[in-house]
């Protein structure tokens, strides 16, 4: 979303709740956070691997018990990357500043219907971590999936949300008018996976689509139904849109090589369910996706341009997670999940068949001090996520958090490629609200 | 003497007649006027502060607003503290799950899973015993010179909190006392003590519950009632696809 366009939508949004609040019968509520995260690097890298200062504010009018309009936006600074040389322009351009609307949609709730129209996020998944069937919004992932909670890295587009639930059984369909995709990290910067390795001898330089035409062809539709049945909770859903990850086009211009970005409509369906087993809650996902472009390189010594391509195949995801629920002050989460691409791509830069167990093991300390430790290793190649997060609540509005994330393995490895961006941080989160 | 003996029969009737009509009462029907003492039937909301003790130290402290519809529907919004507003819980059945603004996304969760401190979902979410458990009475006791009923309750399916519950019910008013609460190995893993009693809704409830850990007595959740209303509530405002 270009930065003239956040603005329009976020004025509109605030004429509105203008408009709206002057009328008697408007409940108004606001809420709001301030945070302050600073962060070193470890594994040798020297200087601040971050320094971001984010306000994130949003405000919400009911009236009629009917209608109601949630206006949002994020803005932070990060003076990081301008005090450490090793970044370069593209990295400084894309992560120092932002302005981003979030939630901005005005929504009509009667019983069971619910029309949802403007600038939202949906989620479709059940696993924790990773967004396997959390398919439908486009993610920021500048910061590796590290930068937040899971909802923070959702970035909210337009898109009309139409919803009908009766009883046990609900039926949901989306029409996004306008694709919009991943916003992901400059070559550079500590979370993108370099390219130049894949062009020797080539200057590399990388373009990534953020958004497509608004045009009926480039529209996308979603469906999903739920049904509660013997205490399972399950879905089923339907999506053809533009996958929000890139593969990437090359052209060769003398030396140079110029690498775009693109994004190609696919197709995925997908099964969730979850089921409280006492002591247990698991949960399911299964996704299936149709000719999912997939890249690749085979050096080709004569023909060095070709030697980079991309093919499609079919993928495949299934993740199993179970939560125990008999511990009085500590809780764990297991899950296990495969990638499968079930045509071979020769030369893929995704492995064929990709396996990752993960847990997460979480629990209040003395002083209602929280620890939440989150491993994620990778089967394949043996490589690994570490986090930990310890929180410490200050006041009602106020709470501390010294975390570190550990990427161990090869440097070719799923989670080794991203040892560079290993950090411990401090952040100071505050609260505000009324209504 | 026979008129003596029709003016003691008299005086003496009410007695009798009252102790037949309380014997009289089944059960479940005690089960469900000690409900009416704990929380009202139908569609209301209240809030409920909870203070978690260690002895005498006051851990934290949290206020949840609660909306219930019948016994079956209830939505637990966190209130207070304000780093955690926006939380929500939603019951509907047997079925429960959080709703986290971090994630923005209902997860499933357990009835058995903490709230906070001693108090589990269940008990904040479920208000009334009489759909959940089969009532039995096993004896009565004198409390503060007060007979009681001690009614067991099993449980009627596997998805409550509480596989049993031992449940001690003043014979006059009706007002649970005590309640002993455990698992299905047996183990006692609580206890709650029902006080101060106020009129909410036109019954006299329960606006205090203490629940305490079986083993570590003086880990201790104190529950404060109040703000009673009554709503009107459709079934689709208990959706998890409504939650955010």
């Amino acid at each position: 979303m270009t930065v003239s366009s956040q603005r329009k939508h976020c004025l509109s949004a605030l004429l509105f709740l203008l408009v709206a609040s002057r009328s008697e019968s408007v409940d108004l509520s606001y809420n709001a956070s301030f945070s302050s995260r600073v962060g070193v690097h470890v594994n040798g890298r020297v200087g601040l691997a971050i320094n971001r200062h984010t306000l994130e504010a949003q405000q919400t009018a009911k009236w009629l018990n009917s209608w109601s309009l949630v206006g949002g936006a994020r803005v932070y600074a990060d003076s990081a990357f301008a005090m450490n040389d090793r970044y370069n322009a593209p990295v400084r351009g894309i992560e120092s500043q932002e302005f981003a609307p979030r939630d901005l949609y005005l929504q009509y709730k009667n019983r069971g219907l619910q029309l949802r129209i403007g600038n939202q996020q949906v989620v479709w998944g059940e696993s924790f971590g990773f967004f396997f069937a959390d398919i439908v919004n486009p993610k920021d992932t500048r910061e590796g999936g590290l930068g937040g909670d899971l909802a923070a890295q959702r970035i909210m587009v337009p898109m009309v949300n139409f919803s009908w639930f009766q009883g046990n059984y609900a039926l949901q369909f989306l029409y996004l008018p306008k694709p919009f995709l991943n916003l992901t990290p400059a070559q550079g910067s500590d979370f993108a996976v370099p390219l130049g390795p894949f062009f020797p001898g080539f200057n590399v330089t990388l373009s990534d689509e953020r958004i497509l035409p608004l045009a009926l062809s480039s529209s996308e539709v979603g469906i999903r139904g739920t049904a509660i049945l013997n205490g399972w909770d399950m879905g089923a859903f339907f999506f053809t849109y533009f996958d929000r990850r890139p593969s990437y086009r090359p052209t060769f211009a003398g030396a140079d090589v110029s690498v775009r970005g693109v994004h190609d409509r696919i197709s995925s369906w997908g099964l969730t369910a979850t089921k409280d087993f006492d002591a247990w809650v698991s949960r399911l996902e299964l996704i299936y996706t149709a000719n999912r472009p997939v890249d690749s390189f085979v050096f080709n010594a004569g023909a060095p341009t070709q030697s980079f391509g991309t093919s499609t195949s079919d993928e495949f995801v299934g993740v199993l997670g179970f939560d125990y629920t008999q511990w009085r002050d500590w809780r764990l989460t297991l899950q296990v999940s495969q990638d499968s691409y079930l045509r071979s791509v020769p030369g893929s830069l995704l492995p064929q068949n990709s396996t990752n167990l993960s847990f997460v093991l979480g629990g209040t300390l003395f002083r209602n001090h929280e620890l939440t430790v989150i491993q994620s290793y990778c089967v394949n190649d043996g490589s690994a996520l570490s986090q930990l997060l310890y929180m410490m609540p200050l006041s009602s509005r106020l709470e501390a958090t010294i975390g570190t994330y550990l990427f161990t393995g090869s440097p070719s490895s799923s989670f080794g490629t991203f040892r560079g961006a290993n950090r411990v941080f401090l952040q100071l989160k505050g609260y505000f609200g009324a209504g | 003497m026979r008129t003596f003996i029709f003016a003691a029969a008299l005086l003496l009737a009410p007695h009798a007649l009252g102790k037949k009509a309380i014997a009289r009462l089944a059960p479940n029907e005690i089960l469900r006027k000690a409900d009416d003492a704990r929380a009202p039937e139908g569609d209301f909301s209240f809030f409920v502060k909870i203070g978690d003790y260690d002895g005498a130290k006051l851990l934290r402290t949290h206020v949840y607003k609660v909306f219930s519809k019948g016994t079956a529907y209830a939505l637990i919004e966190t209130e207070s503290p304000l780093r955690l507003k926006g939380r929500k819980i939603l019951l509907r059945n047997e079925d429960l799950w959080l709703y986290l603004p971090s994630v923005k996304r209902p997860t499933r969760v357990s009835l058995q899973q903490r709230l906070t401190g001693e108090v589990a979902n269940g008990d904040i979410a479920r208000t009334r015993f009489h759909n959940d458990y089969d009532a039995k009475i096993s004896g009565s006791e004198e409390i503060g010179g007060k007979p009681h009923h001690v009614l067991d309750l099993k449980a009627k399916s596997d998805n409550v909190t509480y596989r049993k519950v031992q449940l001690w019910v003043d014979q006059k008013t009706y007002q649970p006392h005590k309640a002993l609460f455990y698992a299905i190995s047996g183990k006692l893993l609580k206890t709650s003590l029902y006080s101060d009693f106020k009129k909410a809704l036109g019954e006299n409830r329960a606006s205090k519950v203490v629940i305490q850990d079986a083993l570590n007595p003086k880990r201790q959740s104190h529950l404060t009632y109040s703000k009673y209303q009554r709503e009107n509530l459709d079934d689709s405002f208990f959706t998890k696809e409504a939650l955010p």
